[in-house]
């Protein structure tokens, strides 16, 4: 066994040597004609595809070619037109532009070099086209990336209108989002019904939930990878939005041609509903802003610099006027990111490139009540406020390093110093009859350092290809000192040019924690740090998967079953949460415990034509087990659904009409019920069944878009219209019981022998909703 | 704070809808209910050994009062020997043993009932501990209503050998006031999971304030708690003067067994998560703790000492 291995070692290595002896390397940019941004992911092949590689997250590729191939090099990236480059001159850099391609008169020719489902050195990664999700249906016109990841196989919204992800039976908490690599913290407005996410400024997205590469680290179930736009280098653009909820503007352009450009966008809450409907009581704001900056020093050095930030803010406020006294009561719930980005990417030769990110990130969570009593003689005003947040200073330095066009090498290190706040909780009173107290509990920062290294190489042996990495991590907090080796493996079985096998393995490592409530409520996320009682959470996860090409390689079709361990999670205690209280959060939290899903997705794509988009569909299960909750028994996660279907198409009805339409059914997700009740002297007490025991009813969503699109003479401008649950159907969004005339969260109350009994309530969310936006771009 | 989360909930889903649903709830065969909490013979309160024997009842069921099983076949055993049969007493409406637990033994309850599953459950008298000093001191300040807050300081000796659970409540006898509410500063209390924080404007102190010595094993342990103590208001012409009335109070120490202190601190965890807010996130359902096995409630013994104080009148601003 051991000779066999040794012959295959040697033969591998004896092909590369010889390889090097009779090649030459070519490398440089891929950008769009129009604006010179970096395209990402486009093909760079010759030899009718044989030999290919695919441009990274920077537009960079490195190819090289054996002396006796062709010399017609062809680049191609879906939604633009193919190009074939003679190669006359043996230049090392050789910088390719694509020009965007209509829809319409798109050609319907796809050939084997081609990046596909098949040849895909990866798996478990869903990526759609930023001008596919810009024509999806939306709600109250705000384009949403996150929510047309929520129609593929394996991911879950969390809830109707949520922007949630909950990946492949994974927390909120175990999705890495990167915002041009820098993690974010939290990422939706409006009480979770849209992401920060701003679909002008993006450029790229991608969503990994298995098969992770070595690169990738943190967290357990997904990542989550956001490129926005650098900026046109051509000429100034601009491109607006102005919808029902919220208006955008994006302004870009050159500050030296084709040198340097700037990008900024901003969207804000456009019309305050809620304040209009409650006449001042409730009010909701927030914001986000995106500017980034980049510049080509020389064709080998860049520079990219880039900021976010965005906030949400809602305050809800209450006055009584009674006699002579009058009490004011205001609550505020505020939370947002803030992040700073310096990127340099060098390429030392057409062989190695190098990117080095220096970043600032900051999460805020604060929720404060205000009480205000006064009379003629006495006042009381009463501040509680309790506030969460996290910090990160993060370097990072990562090289990719192009062997051979079937050999490449990726090895990076990170270090994150992170600053916890876990949850600070201050008391002020001013009275001029009671004691005056101004005092902060657990006013305490906890410091802690990330520290990684990764190496991963890609290669393609005749019919393998692999990733193969491994991260080594290490987390230090006080004096406590924690290790993880995470070894990565990807291998792909091309069987043909339409059918290949795939096979994952990833161990993930995860040092902080997410706290937050499985109840109705608005957002309200603790961030918490791994500490010498609290271990980093872990996750091993085997997928496998079969992809095949069909219909003249038009539609793409995987099949993927994953099997994944969680170990060392944390939840609340039975009976507690943040809400008003000094105690540490150490102290309110059950810990160890384990949770296990897996699953079966199915996906079927059509990525060309004048119909495009997909059909998903997953049987997934996923547990949670604690030693403290549900007397020791696993229960279904909050956020399981054993069956799920998502269905996204489109279809270009003439050159300006886009029609498109999605589908969504999955089966309820599971609540916890009060099945029983008796009464302790004068009080009910309810019986609560096992953990997750019950689960709502089905949720099915039909929705559906028309955009309309027109030249005019100062650029072009387009009408949407969206309906949002076209047949109007009420799906759960959470359960509740009820007594008439008692109030809405009682569990416990003095029961008059007349009163009604309990009944059992359903709350949905949207109805019918119909819903416009107009954008325009010159 | 309620009124805004309804006014919120139903504002935040502004074009939400609502309906009752026809959810296919499991239909849970009724189980026996106990409800026993015994001590020993103590003067001056003698405590009767009684079960409150009832039945539980589905959710969404149209009863809303108490069901009482009567024709149930309840046996009681003392360290393991059958020693009563015990009948239910029609005008009490509960099951009267006549029969006093001793320290240090264990009792066991067998209960069946026609179309019930049958229960069992047990529990230990644990040791009395006695309050060694105790004293009131009758005005330290107001509450955020303005109401006068009285401070008692008790002492007891913990046994350092075992886990010791401990119940503290106080009265005054011959008033209305019933039981007072208590609060504490003392971090063997408020780092309890049950206990409200002082940062709810609208919370309501429990009467019975359960504990565990983990924070003070073995110690000499002083232990101060706060209570409201009976005042009057009278309003004159130009002025308003405000006193606390002259009362007796009765402060009970209760020593008591592990499953009594688990029922005690679920049940007042249970009560408070009605006060679940919209904004701030509803707590994790809590069921209270029961040791009835096939069936629900509590039967939990324990001890307690009772030291009365005269509490003097006062003037206060």
């Amino acid at each position: 066994m051991n000779k066999i291995k040794l012959i295959i070692f040697v033969l591998f290595f004896a092909n590369i040597t010889s390889t090097f002896a009779q090649s030459y390397t070519i490398s440089g940019y891929v950008t769009d004609a129009n604006t010179n941004e970096n395209l990402i992911g486009a093909v760079v092949s010759i030899a009718y595809g044989k030999i290919a590689t695919v441009t990274n997250s920077y537009g960079f590729y490195s190819l090289t070619i054996n002396k006796k191939d062709s010399v017609l090099i062809n680049v191609s990236l879906i939604g633009y037109r193919k190009i074939y480059i003679p190669i006359t001159i043996k230049s090392q850099i050789l910088n390719f532009e694509l020009t965007a391609q209509n829809k319409e008169i798109e050609e319907v020719i796809v050939t084997v070099n081609n990046k596909n489902v098949v040849n895909n050195n990866e798996t478990g990664i869903l990526s759609i086209p930023i001008k596919e999700i810009k024509v999806l249906p939306n709600l109250f016109g705000e384009v949403d990336v996150i929510k047309a990841f929520q129609l593929m196989p394996g991911v879950q919204s969390g809830g109707e209108a949520k922007s949630g992800l909950y990946v492949r039976g994974g927390g909120a908490d175990q999705n890495l989002i990167l915002l041009d690599e820098i993690p974010l913290y939290y990422v939706n407005h409006f009480g979770g019904m849209f992401s920060i996410f701003n679909a002008d400024a993006v450029k790229n997205v991608k969503l990994i939930k298995g098969g992770f590469p070595a690169r990738y680290g943190s967290r357990l179930s997904s990542i989550l990878d956001v490129r926005l736009k650098d900026g046109n280098m051509q000429k100034f653009q601009v491109q607006g939005t102005i919808g029902v909820l919220s208006s955008k503007i994006l302004i870009e352009g050159p500050i030296i041609k084709n040198k340097s450009s700037y990008i900024f966008s901003i969207r804000k809450r456009a019309l305050p509903l809620f304040s209009l409907i409650t006449k001042g009581c409730i009010n909701y704001n927030f914001y986000d802003t995106n500017f980034k900056l980049n510049h080509k020093i020389s064709d080998k050095n860049r520079l990219f610099l880039s900021f976010y930030t965005g906030n949400d803010i809602i305050h809800f406020k209450s006055e009584i006027e009674e006699d002579a006294e009058k009490i004011k009561t205001e609550k505020k719930s505020k939370w947002g990111n803030t992040l700073g980005a310096l990127r340099f990417n060098h390429i030392f030769n057409s062989k190695l490139f190098a990117n080095l990110t220096v970043s600032y990130t900051k999460y805020n969570y604060l929720n404060g009540v205000t009480y205000n009593k006064e009379t003629d003689t006495t006042s009381v005003y009463e501040k509680n406020e309790v506030s969460s947040g996290i910090q990160d200073i993060n370097t990072k330095l990562e090289f990719e390093h192009f062997i051979l066009s079937n050999l490449k090498f990726r090895y990076g290190l990170n270090s994150i110093y992170h600053i916890f706040t876990p949850s600070q909780t201050s008391f002020y009173r001013e009275s001029n009859y009671l004691a005056n107290i101004d005092t902060t509990f657990n006013k305490f920062k906890t410091q802690a350092f990330e520290n990684s290294v990764f190496a991963e190489t890609e290669f393609k042996y005749k019919f393998i290809s692999a990733n193969l990495g491994i991260r080594a991590s290490n987390y230090i907090i006080g004096n406590t000192n924690y290790t993880s080796f995470e070894p990565r493996v990807l291998i792909n079985f091309i069987v043909s040019n339409k059918v290949s096998f795939k096979y994952s393995f990833a161990k993930m490592t995860q040092y902080i924690h997410l706290l937050n409530y499985s109840g109705v409520g608005l957002p309200s996320d603790f961030w918490m740090p791994s500490t010498e009682n609290v271990v980093p959470e872990t996750s091993y996860q085997h997928a496998v998967n079969a992809s095949f090409l069909f219909y003249n390689n038009i539609l793409e079709f995987s099949v993927e079953a994953y099997y994944k361990e969680m170990e060392n999670l944390i939840t609340f205690k039975a009976g507690n949460s943040f809400f008003n209280t000094t105690k540490n959060w150490e102290e309110l939290i059950e810990k160890n415990g384990t949770g296990a899903s897996s699953g079966i997705e199915l996906l079927l794509q059509k990525k060309k034509g004048k119909l495009t988009g997909w059909v998903g569909a997953t049987i997934s299960k996923s547990q949670r087990q604690f030693q403290n909750l549900n007397s020791g028994i696993a229960y279904p996660y909050s956020y399981d659904s054993p069956f799920d279907v998502g269905i996204a198409l489109q279809y270009s009805l003439t050159k300006n009409i886009t029609a498109s339409a999605t589908w969504t059914y999955r089966t309820g997700y599971p609540v916890t019920l009060a099945t029983e009740r008796y009464f302790d002297g004068q009080k009910e007490v309810f019986i609560y069944d096992e953990i997750n025991s019950y689960r709502m009813t089905d949720f099915h969503r039909l929705d559906v878009a028309l955009n309309f699109k027109r030249q005019k003479k100062w650029g072009e401008r387009t009408w949407s219209v969206s309906f949002i649950n076209v047949y109007n159907r009420q799906n759960p969004y959470f359960y509740y019981y009820y007594r008439e005339s008692f109030p809405l969260t009682s569990h416990t109350v003095n029961l008059p022998q007349e009163s009604e009994p309990l009944k059992l309530y359903q709350r949905s969310f949207f109805p019918f909703l119909p819903s416009f936006s107009y954008s325009f771009s010159f | 704070m309620k009124k805004i989360s309804l006014f919120l909930l139903l504002v935040i889903i502004f074009s939400s809808c609502e309906s009752i649903i026809e959810i296919e709830l499991e239909k849970k065969e009724p189980t026996i209910v106990v409800k026993s909490l015994f001590a020993p013979f103590t003067p001056p309160y003698p405590q009767e050994f009684k079960f409150d024997i009832t039945s539980s009842i589905n959710i969404l069921d149209t009863i809303n009062s108490k069901i009482n099983i009567t024709n149930a076949n309840v046996l009681l055993y003392e360290n393991g020997i059958l020693v009563e049969t015990v009948a239910y007493i029609d005008t009490a409406g509960y099951y009267v043993s006549s029969i006093f637990p001793q320290t240090g033994n264990e009792y066991r309850l067998e209960v069946s009932a026609p179309n019930y599953p049958s229960i069992n459950c047990s529990n230990i008298v644990p040791e009395r501990v006695i309050i060694d000093t105790a004293s009131v001191i009758n005005y330290i300040g107001t509450d955020a209503n303005g109401a006068p807050m009285a401070e008692i300081t008790l002492s007891f000796s913990d046994n350092e050998n075992e886990v010791n659970y401990y119940e503290i409540s106080a009265t005054s006898p011959g008033t209305l006031t019933g039981y007072f509410r208590l609060s504490a500063n003392d971090d063997a209390i408020t780092s309890e999971s049950y206990y409200p924080s002082v940062l709810m404007f609208d919370r309501k102190n429990p009467a019975f304030l359960p504990f565990k010595d983990i924070k003070f094993n073995g110690t000499q342990k002083e232990l101060k708690i706060i209570y409201t103590p009976p005042y009057s208001l009278y309003v004159s012409e130009n002025n308003e003067t405000r006193f606390i009335d002259s009362h007796l109070i009765e402060i009970n120490l209760y020593s008591v067994s592990e499953d009594y202190y688990k029922y005690r601190a679920t049940y007042l965890q249970h009560i408070n998560n009605q006060n679940g807010d919209v904004l701030f996130g509803m707590n994790e359902p809590i069921n209270v703790y029961s040791n009835i096995e096939n069936g629900y409630g509590i039967f939990a013994a324990y001890q307690s000492h009772l030291v009365q104080l005269e509490v003097e009148g006062l003037q206060f601003q």
